[in-house]
């Protein structure tokens, strides 16, 4: 026989069941326009009905239905779908940062205008073919000075602006690891409550839209996988390393060293070991910071270095209108005022390096003689040393050429009285400083002899840069090598400040016989003009508009990429969400309309309880009265 | 996707616009300033060339004023040269007058006294300024006068008289470059326009144990020649002979000293490198303090003078009285001399030619590195006009469908 309150019992299940859905779609109602938010419904399911098999049980038909219960509330949500959105993000986070500071640098640039630094150097050519024209007037002398100064002002320019971009991606760095530290601390906290909840046997859904959320925050930013295999511990893992697993999250931490320019380096905090991300808004920013805008900052560095290289070079031998010598145009600021580039790379007070930037060779070249020796010279590269063979029937143009392709961080030319002038390029490895020879070694006679500018042959003549005074196994004297610049010659050159206080100290000719030169010649001021368009490799590049093109076109087709890149990816993370959107976002007419269900559902449930309550009042009030 | 949430329209209908507003801003912003190429990365490989093309504008611009220059300055001298071959056909005459021989002593004289003012004209002449402030005929020693007057007193003269002009100028030249790579010479010195006679130097002095020091150098008309150690004679001659200097060498049979010979009328500038004296000791220069002095050493004989020796000449001779020098050897030299002045004009006029061509080409070269340039970077403006047209109707289309998206729900249908 069944309870009496049987009845009353099941209306009030179902009453409360239904409650709870319309609860459930009011919770959607609300949410509609959450971020992250996944649509939840609840799943009715019949409550147990009795008898179950046993010995007290009624002996009547059975089984009999005990009414409904809410068994879970659900969130609406295609697992797979998510982890392809968070294997996915990195690479819109990454191209998202990439095409901001492309821009900025692109931007930079200021072509094709002529207040770019080309438009200036151009100006500065131009008042220099003027003083070849009337080299012993005092108004192009001061227009040399002038036009100088705006060229310099414009490389500063550009020097201050990519050092700033590397300084803000620095600081983006320093936030972004911040909150990536944050996002893990989140997902940590949130697992620990996750895991109590369904200790209880609950399903938190709104903590799993939230550590969701974390998690495709997190995705843009470094390149993330999850594992939720086991319910009770979430895992993440980045890099190959678990990030965050169950409640406990592993942070990251910033060590600045002198071996990245005082740029921090992102490592794990508790093993102290470098982080590599493969992608995300992170990786990018590394990317940017150590590679794209270094590269730059070198190539800037390189075309200033030759640039004021070779002015002081066909400036030094002129002579001035007040018969001043020897002036060099631009300040030289050498890596260290010892003569022979001598310097103590560890640190432990003996000097062990020889910072040289240029070598000349003590011989004058003809270009198209055939230099009838053979023999393999070996010069420093990024990695290793690069040979470089020559043979009998080599012109020394061939020679110069085969050593500017060869991939070295050494080119060649052939100065203006015909030596042989090798320089040290920037270098691509952060751990070799820039603009300094490390190796010349020849098995031959070239270097040795024909040009003059080592003193032997093979490894016992070879001028390796890893000991003091290196320079002593050159044949040349004091005359026929330059000492590496400070670091980042366009952030400091300058005019020499004696030519600014006179500017009819401006060599515009060349003296003969040790005499100083005529008023009425020009040929220094030529000398400096053809430097413009002549072959004088800028670093790997023959000439300057070489250059310019060049490093237009360069970073052109780095914001090209970007740019298509970055809406590529925008695009198929817009396709995911979306399909996202439609398989867990709330759509109001279906809530409505469940709503409705859920209305009418309770209003019977309750018309069945008044039912049962007016039985009721039969048996007790009318019963036997 | 058959199920479509709330929020779906409303992101794809801004996702859209955003990208409307960018594309209709960078038109607009390309159209304002009339360039194709606002961002380095619209057309990355226009740019580069377009910067090339904006350098080689700058400079055959500065080609074009350099040209011009050049061919302003051959004018200017061409005018001197023929003024001075005015002033020397003038004195031709008075040297074919006094070679008749039917003038008396005193109308000699007298023809004597114009020569002697023609002389005058004509060193006034070569020591001509330009008009940029620069002696025209002083080499590169622009403000130094070309030629100096050694005034003395001379027999059968009653006041000081002009006994020599000496050339104070050198030999250089100012360069200009009036295409890439192609320079022309501006200037022509006095030593070469004025001169009259092939310049001979013949030294007295017995060469043939001579021997080179180390490393001695010296310089001929501007030429360095090296001597290496141990060099003889024969090849002193050698090198003079196979260097780009316009003498001639060779070892005179008679003192077997070494002998040099201009192959044009020109002064010969001879001078010895610093730390070297090997001309000093082949007997041709001698030490002297003052630089700009003649250097030729006692022993050696020079001969060939100047157009000024010639009509000094020709004016002594007039003095003299002497008709038959006037009409042989003065008469001779005046010849050499305007022959000289003759072909020096004819160069000069070359050089004119030259660089009036230079400038045409030059000049025609510009439209076309314009058009190359504007090809890179310039907008068409009826293409950006056109797609200006098509982004404002798709923008606008965008909009209008925004406002729709605001649909009735079953909401306004449930009472």
């Amino acid at each position: 026989m069944q309870s009496t309150f049987a009845g009353i019992e099941l209306g009030k299940r179902a009453v409360v069941a239904h409650q709870q859905a319309l609860a459930t779609t009011g919770h959607n109602l609300s949410n509609a326009s959450t971020e992250g938010y996944s649509r939840q419904r609840v799943e009715f399911s019949p409550f147990e009905p009795i008898y179950l098999p046993g010995l007290n049980r009624e002996e009547t038909a059975g089984q009999i239905g005990q009414g409904t219960v809410v068994e879970r509330i659900e969130r609406v949500r295609d697992e797979l779908l998510d982890r392809r959105i968070v294997a996915q993000s990195n690479g819109e986070g990454y191209w998202d940062t990439r095409d901001k500071y492309v821009l900025m640098l692109e931007r930079l640039y200021n072509e094709p205008a002529d207040v770019s630094i080309r438009g200036r150097m151009d100006a500065f050519w131009d008042s220099w073919q003027e003083l070849s024209v009337h080299p012993a007037d005092s108004a192009p002398r001061k227009a040399v000075i002038e036009r100088g100064k705006t060229l310099v002002d414009a490389i500063h320019e550009r020097y201050a602006g990519v050092k700033g971009l590397r300084d803000m991606a620095e600081e983006d760095i320093q936030g972004t690891v911040k909150r990536v530290n944050d996002l893990s601390r989140g997902i940590a906290g949130l697992n620990e409550e996750i895991q109590k909840i369904r200790a209880q046997g609950d399903n938190p859904n709104d903590l799993y839209d939230r550590r969701d959320l974390l998690v495709e925050k997190l995705a843009s930013i470094i390149d993330v996988t999850t594992d939720g295999r086991d319910p009770d511990e979430f895992v993440v893992h980045t890099a190959g390393f678990v990030l965050v697993q169950g409640r406990s999250a592993r942070e990251f931490g910033l060590q600045s060293g002198i071996d990245t320019e005082g740029y921090s380096r992102i490592v794990w905090k508790d093993s102290g070991e470098a982080a590599h991300f493969a992608g995300g808004s992170l990786a990018s920013l590394v990317e940017l910071r150590d590679e794209t805008l270094r590269t730059e900052l070198q190539s800037l560095d390189s075309m200033t270095m030759n640039f004021s290289d070779l002015v002081n070079d066909a400036h030094r031998p002129g002579s001035g209108a007040n018969g001043k010598t020897g002036l060099d145009f631009f300040v030289d600021r050498p890596f260290v005022t010892n003569v022979a580039g001598n310097y103590d790379r560890n640190g432990d007070g003996a000097y062990d390096s020889s910072y040289v930037f240029r070598i000349s060779g003590s011989n004058s070249l003809e270009e198209r003689a055939q230099i009838g020796l053979e023999g393999i010279m070996k010069l420093s590269g990024s990695d290793g040393d690069v040979e470089v063979p020559y043979y009998p029937t080599d012109t020394v143009a061939d020679v110069v050429a085969r050593i500017n392709d060869a991939g070295a961080e050494v080119v060649a030319r052939l100065d203006r009285e015909g030596r042989l002038s090798l320089k040290g390029t920037p270098s691509a490895d952060p751990a070799n400083p820039d603009f300094v020879i490390r190796h010349l070694e020849d098995s031959g006679r070239f270097l040795e002899g024909y040009a003059g500018v080592l003193l032997g042959r093979g490894e016992e003549g070879a001028y390796d840069w890893a000991k003091a005074d290196a320079v002593l196994s050159l044949r040349g004297g004091a005359l026929d090598f330059a000492v590496a610049p400070v670091a980042h010659p366009s952030g400091w050159i300058e005019l020499n400040p004696e030519l600014v206080k006179d500017p009819s100290s401006i060599a515009a000719g060349y003296g003969q016989n040790g005499k100083p030169a005529n008023p009425g010649n020009g040929e220094a001021a030529l000398a400096i003009a053809s430097l413009r368009n002549g072959a004088v490799m800028v670093g790997k590049l023959d000439t300057f508009d070489d250059y310019f093109a060049d490093a237009v076109a360069r970073v052109g087709l780095m914001g090209e990429q970007s740019d298509r890149s970055l809406e590529t990816q925008n695009l198929i993370m817009k396709q995911l969400r979306d399909m996202r959107d439609s398989i867990s976002g709330v759509n109001i007419d279906e809530e409505l309309s469940q709503m409705i269900k859920y209305q009418h559902g309770y209003a019977a449930a309750a018309r069945f309880v008044t039912t049962m309550d007016e039985m009721l009042d039969t048996i007790i009030n009318r019963m036997g009265a | 996707m058959r199920r479509v949430s709330t929020d779906m329209p409303n992101d794809d209908m801004q996702y859209r616009m955003r990208r409307n507003e960018a594309a209709l801003s960078s038109m607009q912003s390309k159209m304002a300033s009339q360039t194709r190429i606002k961002e380095l990365r619209d057309d990355p490989l226009a740019a580069a060339h377009a910067v090339r093309y904006e350098s080689y504008l700058a400079r055959l611009d500065r080609f074009e004023g350099n040209a011009l220059y050049a061919r302003d300055h051959f004018k200017t001298a061409d005018g001197y040269l023929r003024q001075a071959q005015d002033v020397m056909q003038r004195v031709r005459e008075l040297a074919v007058q006094g070679a008749n021989g039917t003038y008396a002593a005193e109308d000699l004289r007298y023809m004597g006294v114009e020569v002697n003012e023609l002389l005058k004209e004509l060193v006034s002449t070569a020591n001509a300024i330009g008009p940029d402030g620069k002696r025209l005929f002083a080499g590169d020693k622009a403000f130094t006068e070309p030629f100096r007057i050694i005034e003395g007193s001379a027999a059968g003269a009653s006041e000081t008289i002009v006994t020599a002009v000496e050339y104070q100028g050198s030999g250089g030249s100012r360069r200009t470059e009036v295409s890439e790579g192609a320079y022309s010479e501006l200037d022509i010195g006095g030593g070469e326009a004025f001169w009259a006679e092939k310049m001979q130097i013949f030294s007295s002095v017995d060469a043939t144990d001579w021997r080179a020091a180390e490393s001695a150098a010296f310089f001929v008309d501007g030429v360095r020649v090296d001597l290496s150690a141990g060099d003889t004679l024969p090849a002193v001659v050698a090198k003079i002979n196979d260097s780009a200097a316009p003498v001639k060498a060779y070892v005179d049979p008679v003192t077997r000293g070494i002998a040099l010979e201009g192959t044009s009328a020109h002064l010969i500038r001879l001078e010895d490198a610093r730390g070297s004296s090997a001309l000093k000791e082949l007997g041709i220069l001698k030490t002297v303090s003052d630089p700009s002095a003649p250097a030729w050493n006692a022993t050696a004989r020079v001969s060939g003078g100047s157009a000024f020796d010639m009509v000094l000449r020709l004016r002594d001779a007039l003095y003299r009285g002497d008709s038959e020098t006037a009409g042989g050897q003065a008469l001779a030299g005046i010849d050499l001399a305007l022959d000289n002045l003759g072909s020096r004009l004819a160069e000069v006029g070359s050089r004119q030619e030259r660089a009036e061509m230079t400038w045409k080409r030059v000049n025609e070269a510009i439209p076309d590195v314009t058009a190359n340039l504007a090809r890179e970077s310039s907008l068409d403006f009826t293409k950006a006009a056109t797609d200006l047209g098509m982004l404002e109707f798709a923008h606008k289309a965008t909009l209008q469908t925004a406002a729709k998206i605001i649909q009735p729900t079953l909401l306004d249908f449930l009472r």
